[in-house]
């Protein structure tokens, strides 16, 4: 349906529009329910198509829809037209469903902040931007997209900018994914080049007669491709921005940072998979940095000491499962990770937001314990979210790892094992995340500053988390463990064909994945109870546990060949070239101007008879100079 | 009998001539736009002159042009010398330097 398409892109734009006209003339309180409201309509518009896409057959579930053309050059055009088929229709019930939850959140968590309705505005430009990537059916819309997200994110990551640290993260953020999008540049003027069209229906069906498998050419349009998922996805090596990024409000990291926008990258992979598959290396690349995303991430999860920062990089390990799932064809095991993920990813935070809320600000988890006797619902909640964030119940990590064994080969079979390790640093930090903040004793931060003075949270933020619960658990039953039940991959089939296990994959897996899970999760809380057995376990990893908490020294890293570099070079042109050449210069034409004015200046006497004199004498001059050439 | 155009040139130039002179010799800025005054209705006398020669008006629109200008000249230059007056109570045009380089 072509209106309900239109209707659910633009309804967020229509509530950035009525916000900022609206600006003070309507109350905070106003504001915030209307930027709801627009997202509510995008989310209704959402069900609606795909109400309207199961009416259809298999096979006509694809459509384009043009409003115009947004661009041209000779006959290469760019048209403003949105592709509305399973896949994206999947991503729009993700990023319109759980964002409208996510911004009815913010109305109990933002409640009472200056900058209010400018969230709000940002929020809804999030949702207009992330639909648009999501909808776009080329790749320079999806581009504007890319950038837009890009740009929704910095402005909410700074939100509060009276603090250094979110500015900070801001630019951070900004300038790594603008590394990325160079990177889709580069492929789309590869696509402009050869194919004279960046439409994803003729850029998939011709590409590989313009690039060869394997070629050069193809490399560069995966490779191109890729650098943009990695960087939007925070995965190696471009993942550095996203755990700063949680200096932004915990919503914004719900639905920003874990549930819509990181995990774009994983969107363009499964969209642009002819184009993957076109170059095999590339593709195998994917997988393998999906895989050491997700064990860095899961190993420096478990000694951070913030929480949203430990959600942050269990964020980064969850991608990382993606990725190695699109990377081995299985398109369908990770957009279904990357829906579950979505509800209980963002149910943790949210929970966790629940939590900081209550402390007043306070985000240590050292700082907390003992908190599940004032925060009960909380707590279960969150129990949900660890449970499916281990892997027991949505299965679709599982059903990722499943994949792997169907696939087989090199690639596959490491990351399978990979995978597994990930699972078993799964279980040992999100229990230690639930173990610090609930369990134990109370601490005396926790005592002095818990106040609870509007039950545990406004119901706004409650309803949210209980949502977001229920969607976790239903969206399991969508796949039971792939191997059983192929609902979703059927569902995607016509968009992205994937590798599905089998029951037999499917069990062995989900049986390890549960074991090394579970153990990992009882090693930490046994350790938690016992601090001897705490002592001894991390005895082995000591210096270890240094490297992790450094986070691998990445940042340390991009300081030493990017920022110290470029701070060098910089401050090298600044003594010598901006010192000696440009202001050298600039200096001396001042001087000489100088010199010469101060020459001249004497004739301007002040005394008007000798202005007379000098004016008679040159008339003089000129008459005689003129009388001597007259002809009589 | 005929005047020719040469003793009204003539004048025009005696005219010219004690204006410029004045000009140069007097200090007080009130005989010197006095004679500025007088250098310019030598140019409006030649004007008219040569316009009565050549059979041609345009000249005697030139005339009535530097006579309304001048006229406009002196209401400025005589305000200025009685603010200058005024201020410094001294009128020398060689001692008014403020404007120097």
């Amino acid at each position: 349906m072509e209106a309900l398409a239109w209707i659910c892109l633009f309804a967020p734009l229509a509530g950035v529009a009525a916000l900022t006209l609206a600006g003070s003339r309507i109350s905070r309180g106003a504001a915030a329910w209307a930027g709801t409201l627009f997202a509510f309509v995008a989310f209704a518009a959402a069900i609606a198509e795909l109400v309207a896409m199961l009416g259809e057959g298999a096979s006509q579930r694809a459509h384009t829809y043009t409003l115009f053309t947004w661009a041209g050059s000779g006959t290469f055009r760019v048209p403003f037209g949105v592709l509305v088929d399973p896949l994206s229709v999947t991503e729009m019930l993700i990023v319109a469903g759980v964002g409208a939850v996510i911004v009815m959140y913010s109305v109990g968590y933002m409640h009472g902040d200056v900058k209010e309705r400018r969230f709000f505005v940002y929020m809804d430009l999030f949702l207009f931007s992330m639909l648009l990537l999501v909808m776009a059916d080329n790749f320079v819309l999806l581009l504007a997209g890319w950038g837009l997200v890009g740009l929704s994110s910095y402005l909410l990551i700074g939100f509060w900018h009276e603090r250094p640290e979110p500015v900070a993260a801001g630019k951070k953020a900004f300038v790594m994914n603008a590394v990325g999008d160079v990177g889709i540049a580069i492929a789309i003027l590869f696509m402009v080049r050869d194919l004279g069209t960046t439409d994803f229906g003729t850029v998939f069906s011709t590409a590989s007669q313009h690039w060869p498998k394997g070629s050069a050419d193809a490399n560069w349009v995966a490779g191109g491709l890729l650098l943009g998922a990695l960087a939007k996805s925070a995965q190696i090596p471009l993942h550095t921005w996203l755990p700063d990024a949680m200096e932004g409000p915990t919503p914004v990291s719900a639905l920003i940072h874990a549930a819509t926008m990181v995990t774009a990258g994983v969107y363009l992979v499964a969209r642009a998979h002819p184009l993957f598959v076109n170059a095999p290396d590339i593709l195998a690349l994917t997988a393998l940095l999906g895989m050491a995303t997700l064990l860095m991430a899961g190993i420096v999860a478990i000694v951070q000491t913030d929480i949203k920062r430990i959600i942050a990089y269990s964020t980064m390990s969850q991608i990382g499962y993606m990725f190695t799932a699109v990377g081995i064809g299985a398109y369908s095991a990770g957009m279904f990770h990357l829906l579950t993920h979505a509800f209980f990813k963002a149910l943790l935070f949210l929970g966790a937001g629940i939590v900081i809320h209550a402390l007043g600000g306070e985000q240590d988890v050292r700082r907390m314990g003992g908190l599940g006797a004032a925060l009960p619902r909380t707590k279960w909640l969150m129990w949900i979210g660890t449970v499916a964030l281990i892997g027991f119940w949505p299965l679709s990590k599982d059903a990722i790892l499943a994949s792997d064994l169907q696939k087989g080969g090199t690639t596959a079979t490491i990351v399978w094992i990979g995978g597994l390790a990930g699972a078993f640093l799964t279980g040992i930090y999100a229990t230690r995340l639930m173990r610090l903040t609930f369990y134990g004793e109370r601490s005396q931060y926790a005592t002095e500053h818990l106040h609870s003075d509007h039950g545990e949270a406004p119901w706004t933020m409650m309803t949210t988390v209980v949502i977001l619960g229920i969607g976790t658990l239903l969206s399991g039953f969508l796949a039971i463990g792939f191997g059983v039940n192929h609902t979703f991959a059927d569902w995607l089939a016509s968009a992205a064909p994937s590798i599905e296990p089998t029951t037999a994959d499917d069990l062995v897996t989900t049986a390890i994945a549960w074991a090394v899970g579970g153990a990992g999760g009882l090693l930490v809380w046994r350790a938690y109870a016992d601090p001897a057995l705490l002592a001894r376990l991390k005895r082995p990893f000591g210096s270890t546990v240094a490297v992790a908490e450094h986070k691998f020294y990445w940042d340390e890293l991009y300081d030493r060949i990017a920022y110290i570099p470029a701070a060098a070079i910089a401050t090298g042109i600044y003594r010598f070239f901006e010192r000696w050449v440009i202001w050298g210069t600039v200096n001396l034409v001042a001087y000489v101007v100088g010199l010469v004015a101060r020459g001249t200046a004497d004739a301007q006497s002040g005394i008007v008879r000798q202005y007379a004199t000098v004016l008679v004498a040159g008339a003089a001059v000129l008459g005689v100079y003129f009388l001597s050439r007259a002809t009589l | 009998m005929h005047v020719g155009i040469e003793w009204f040139i003539l004048v025009s130039a005696i005219l010219f001539g004690i204006g410029l002179f004045g000009v140069f010799t007097r200090r007080s800025p009130l005989i010197l736009l006095l004679s500025v005054e007088i250098m310019l209705n030598a140019c409006n006398l030649a004007l008219i002159s040569f316009s009565r020669y050549l059979g041609q008006q345009s000249g005697q629109v030139f005339a009535l042009v530097v006579m309304a200008v001048a006229a406009s000249e002196v209401v400025v230059g005589l305000g200025l010398i009685v603010a200058v007056a005024r201020r410094k109570g001294d009128l020398d045009v060689d001692r008014l330097t403020g404007l120097r380089g």
